[in-house]
């Protein structure tokens, strides 16, 4: 094989040059979505909807729900013992050459997918009656995007009857009180509309591949995954939408996958919501 | 150009990037760790830091001499990864090919780069694409078995699989334009998505299913950018579920 030395060195220098260039950027990009300390990617979640801050690990008797070793993007290192509704979800091993999962896990996963899903669709239909959504480019999206989120929804509700689950077909409560029914009542345009279907689609992606860790069969992870890329996909789309980077990072990170919090285990809710969830029509612009 | 040459230029490249990234392992180890159990993060953080440790050199089929004489700027990958003897041979086998997988797609993208026929944001794009295959391939890296100590053999040098790059590197030395180089980085990141959809069915170990999970979304992000700067119909690029109809299956394409 014949190797072109000037092309080579040229190839070399542009793309130490393009590295060097990128690398700030890139560190800044991981300041602001992955630093807990530095506030920024709080701070955007605070001023829309007063999410908490920081994840936690849910205790149920003296075992951590899911195991540490897996939840890469789940937390912190304290834990909250779990206080209402009686649900307990059993809690698999934790050490780093055990498999993380369980089929109790693998309900609570499909259950929640579900909720989440069902979420998406309600939340999407709210955007669209709204009058907001001014661009018909990303109105026509939306719409695609909520079909989309209701066949995900029909394949997990298969799945779960598969394992001899229940479906979950009700919009997820935890994330409608605590992230959506609060961003749509302040929501005035088509841009904040958006950011709260980024928020969606991204704790969808990164939830499904955090449970492509965790799901205890290839069929179950296979059938996660099938989804959780198309989610991946719709994130471009918006990312797109806002004039960012359509595809900001190598990996995608499960730091803002589905809190423990927002799971559905198999009696319902992990945790109950402090108000009724609704997702209510936002306001029209003001004059 | 002499091998020792070449590999001087690397090694002078890769110094720049160990340096660039000196702190960024610990942000990413972070990002992706955020797990307090020691032992989880050691193993993790082992798993990160080989992100690292530069990719691998890349040989291209003689199909691309043409336009290929190109390596990445990184140097050979040193087998320093530390992995859970748990992953079964099988799926040890398909990580190996999906990191020849990255690897051709990576190759590809610079043969694509080096036809002179991208510029502007595609060029861009194409570059940014080729870095996270990259790192692709070195975190796939990071789930193989380590040597023993005691083996002297000569490290393997992760190559790209020639058998995909040939399915590409004709078509990139006839691409007559910028679009027709767009359309076959669409259909490498088609096939690489659904190729990891596969897998994902296939795997029976849980490290090695989080890692391809972390991988899968982003190809099928990349296939977005490309399906849409061509314009292409919206089902190509927008399925509502992702499946292995593209893939490239390992028991046809494996390494020879």
């Amino acid at each position: 094989m014949t190797i072109n030395s000037d092309e080579v060195r040229r190839q070399l220098s542009a793309s130490q040059h393009d590295h060097a260039a990128a690398m700030p950027q890139f560190r800044e990009a991981l300041k602001r979505v992955f630093d807990r300390d530095s506030g920024a990617a709080e701070t955007a979640k605070a001023a829309l909807v007063g999410v908490p801050s920081r994840r936690s690990f849910l205790t149920v008797g003296s075992a951590t729900v899911l195991g540490s070793a897996v939840l890469v993007g789940c937390g912190t290192s304290s834990k909250k013992t779990l206080p209402v509704s009686g649900t307990s979800i059993p809690a698999p091993s934790s050490t780093t050459t055990t498999a993380p999962g369980s089929s109790e896990m693998d309900l609570t996963l499909l259950r929640t997918a579900q909720s989440i899903e069902v979420l998406a669709v309600q939340t999407y239909q709210t955007a669209i009656d709204s009058g907001l959504l001014t661009t018909p480019s990303v109105l026509d999206a939306i719409k695609l995007f909520q079909s989309q989120h209701q066949d995900h929804g029909g394949l997990l509700a298969s799945a779960t009857r598969n394992l001899g689950g229940v479906p979950y077909d009700t919009a997820n409560p935890f994330l409608d009180v605590e992230i959506v029914t609060p961003a749509l009542k302040a929501a005035t345009d088509q841009a904040a509309i958006v950011k709260i279907a980024v928020i969606l689609e991204n704790t969808a992606a990164q939830t499904y591949t955090q449970a492509g860790g965790v799901l205890t069969t290839a069929d179950l992870r296979a059938a996660i995954m099938s989804i959780g890329a198309t989610e991946a996909r719709h994130l471009t789309v918006l990312y797109e939408v806002q004039g960012g980077n359509p595809v900001p990072l190598p990996f995608m990170p499960t730091r803002d996958a589905a809190p423990p919090d927002s799971y559905i285990g198999p009696d319902g809710p992990v945790k109950v919501p402090t108000a009724p969830p609704t997702t209510e029509a936002p306001t029209t612009t003001k004059p | 150009m002499s091998m020792r040459a070449l590999r001087q230029l690397t090694e002078h490249a890769d110094e720049h990037h160990r340096e660039a990234m000196k702190t960024l392992q610990d942000e990413l180890a972070e990002a992706h760790l955020a797990t307090t159990d020691p032992a989880a993060v050691a193993n993790r953080r082992s798993f990160v830091r080989n992100l690292t440790l530069g990719g691998a050199a890349v040989a291209f089929g003689t199909a691309l001499a043409p336009v290929a004489g190109l390596v990445p700027a990184a140097m050979a990958q040193t087998a320093t990864a530390t992995t859970t003897s748990d992953i079964p041979n099988a799926d040890l086998t398909l990580v190996r090919f999906a990191q020849g997988l990255e690897l051709a797609v990576q190759g590809a993208y610079a043969g694509m780069i080096a036809t002179g026929k991208l510029q502007g944001a595609p060029l861009e794009t194409a570059r940014t694409f080729a870095r996270h295959h990259g790192e692709h391939a070195d975190a796939l890296g990071g789930l193989l078995p380590k040597p023993a100590t005691s083996d002297t053999t000569p490290t393997t040098v992760p190559a790209a699989n020639n058998r995909v790059l040939v399915l590409f590197t004709p078509r990139i030395t006839s691409a007559p334009d910028a679009n027709a180089l767009m359309r076959i980085a669409f259909d490498m990141e088609t096939a690489a998505a659904s190729t990891y959809q596969l897998a994902m069915g296939t795997l029976q170990n849980w490290e090695a299913a989080g890692a391809v999970a972390t991988i899968e979304p982003i190809e099928a992000q990349h296939a977005v950018v490309w399906g849409q700067a061509l314009n292409l119909p919206i089902d190509q690029w927008m399925p509502a579920f992702q499946t292995t109809a593209a893939a490239l299956n390992p028991s046809q394409y494996a390494a020879g």
